[in-house]
């Protein structure tokens, strides 16, 4: 990894990744930046609307391209291949018992046809839903960090923790506000395996006596999440717990931080 | 989306109709945004077929994976444009690793005598495209150039140009504002952009 960029090394790169033009490791450094920099990612949207119209040639992409296009989406979805193969095994012996249950077994391909595909619908609009409802977490995130009533907290490795990065900077950021209202961004944690969690803690009382209040189960993945929290925390911690939660933490402190 | 009329509705909305296996939400996203994407694919390819690959690719992929698209990041034109410059350049360094030393340099002397006016005089672009390109001082519109249509990144830039790598990262940013605000001022492009025809 080369060394850290500045903010302002940062801003001087946006025209350059607006044109593709950033590679490696000032590329990752940006991408973190932009992350967390609203302003900086508006100033990237409008050089790269610009960068757009480098590409107005009025050029019309030629007529058979769609051609090839729609013929591929005709061999959609692929996920229906398979389960209409496996039938069809069934569907030939049952050819052999008559034309009466061969009926019966056609019936059964299509319900599982129209099944499978509405699954895939489902899950694809589980996908585009998921990715609005991110959009519309970042923003709100992103606002309440604008906010002058907000607190934000830098999430930090407690020790030997495959979140640790290597200049011992913030693995997550985290904001709250004065109703409890919280949000969790940035967060670079790797994913756990199967039947693993994060899961994030509110630190409330003195630091003698510390009680620790959960603010949710986190997943195995978390990239951005909101909470609730109690609104005199005064600290926060995230730890590797059994996927179900628990009520108090059992796992290491994989990252945490204090109000200062 | 109005599925009776996919051209009254926003990209956003034909992205979500593609979600539901729309197939005339793709066409009319094609019909917007195809030109653009092949127009960038064949200049930086220099080559139909593989132009003609990449446009099917991007889109193909949008069907696939429409969730990859992220209004808050900008608009659906500048989502494909990127995707496609980003195959276009792979690409090209693909082909680029098989050529020759000596190819190379013939390339680049080639790029140090492109000519962008006459390029631009070929080109079919709007009166306010051309003005704000023509706006743009010559060590910016090089630099731009090279980046986007070169496919190289700006250290590259800095080298071929034989300039520091600031000086280039600086001419860039300063080109494309310079640019954008041109275009704003004669107001071939808000804050939006002119592509969304909804």
């Amino acid at each position: 990894m080369g060394r850290e960029l500045s903010p302002r090394e940062l801003h001087e790169l946006l025209g350059a990744y607006a044109l593709d033009a950033v590679d490696g490791d000032e590329r990752s450094q940006l991408e973190e930046w932009l992350d967390r920099a609203p302003e900086a990612r508006e100033e990237l949207a409008a050089l790269q609307e610009t960068a757009a119209f480098l590409s107005h040639t009025g050029v019309e992409a030629p007529p058979d391209v769609w051609a090839r296009i729609e013929e591929a989406l005709g061999e959609e979805p692929p996920p229906l291949v398979l389960p209409l193969r496996r039938r069809r095994r069934s569907f030939a012996l049952r050819v052999t018992a008559g034309i009466a249950a061969a009926s019966v077994a056609a019936a059964t391909i299509t319900a599982v046809v129209l099944s499978d595909k509405m699954e895939r619908q489902d899950d694809r609009l589980a996908a585009v839903a998921s990715a609005m409802v991110r959009d519309g977490t970042r923003r709100a995130a992103l606002a309440a960090m604008a906010d002058p009533r907000s607190h934000t907290l830098y999430l930090e490795s407690s020790g030997e923790s495959p979140g640790e990065s290597p200049g011992g900077g913030a693995a997550a950021t985290l904001v709250t506000m004065p109703d409890g209202a919280g949000y969790l961004m940035s967060v670079a944690l790797p994913r756990l395996p199967s039947g693993r969690t994060y899961q994030l803690w509110a630190m409330t009382g003195p630091s003698e006596t510390t009680t620790m209040v959960s603010a949710g189960v986190l997943g195995r993945d978390v990239v951005l999440a909101a909470f609730r929290a109690p609104a005199d925390a005064r600290g926060f911690a995230i730890t590797e717990e059994d996927a179900s939660g628990v009520v108090q933490p059992h796992g290491r402190h994989v990252l945490e931080g204090v109000f200062a | 989306m109005s599925s009776e009329d996919p051209r009254a509705a926003s990209d956003a909305q034909l992205v979500v109709a593609i979600g539901r296996f729309h197939q005339a939400a793709l066409a009319e996203i094609y019909r917007r945004h195809a030109g653009a994407t092949f127009g960038l694919a064949l200049r930086i390819l220099k080559s139909r077929t593989l132009a003609e690959d990449v446009v099917q690719e991007v889109f193909l992929r949008l069907w696939n994976q429409p969730e990859k698209f992220d209004p808050e990041r900008g608009s659906l034109r500048a989502f494909l444009l990127a995707q496609t410059h980003g195959r276009s350049v792979d690409l090209v360094r693909a082909e680029s690793s098989r050529r020759s030393r000596e190819e190379r340099d013939a390339r680049r002397r080639t790029i140090e005598t492109y000519d962008l006016e006459r390029e631009v005089e070929q080109l079919t672009l709007g009166e306010n495209v051309r003005a704000a390109l023509a706006d743009l001082q010559e060590p910016e519109r090089a630099a731009i150039e090279l980046a986007y249509f070169g496919g190289h990144s700006y250290r590259e830039v800095a080298e071929l140009l034989g300039e520091p790598e600031g000086t280039v990262k600086s001419r860039i940013r300063a080109g494309l504002t310079r640019l954008r605000t041109t275009l704003v001022a004669s107001g071939a492009t808000g804050d939006g952009g002119p592509w969304d025809e909804s």
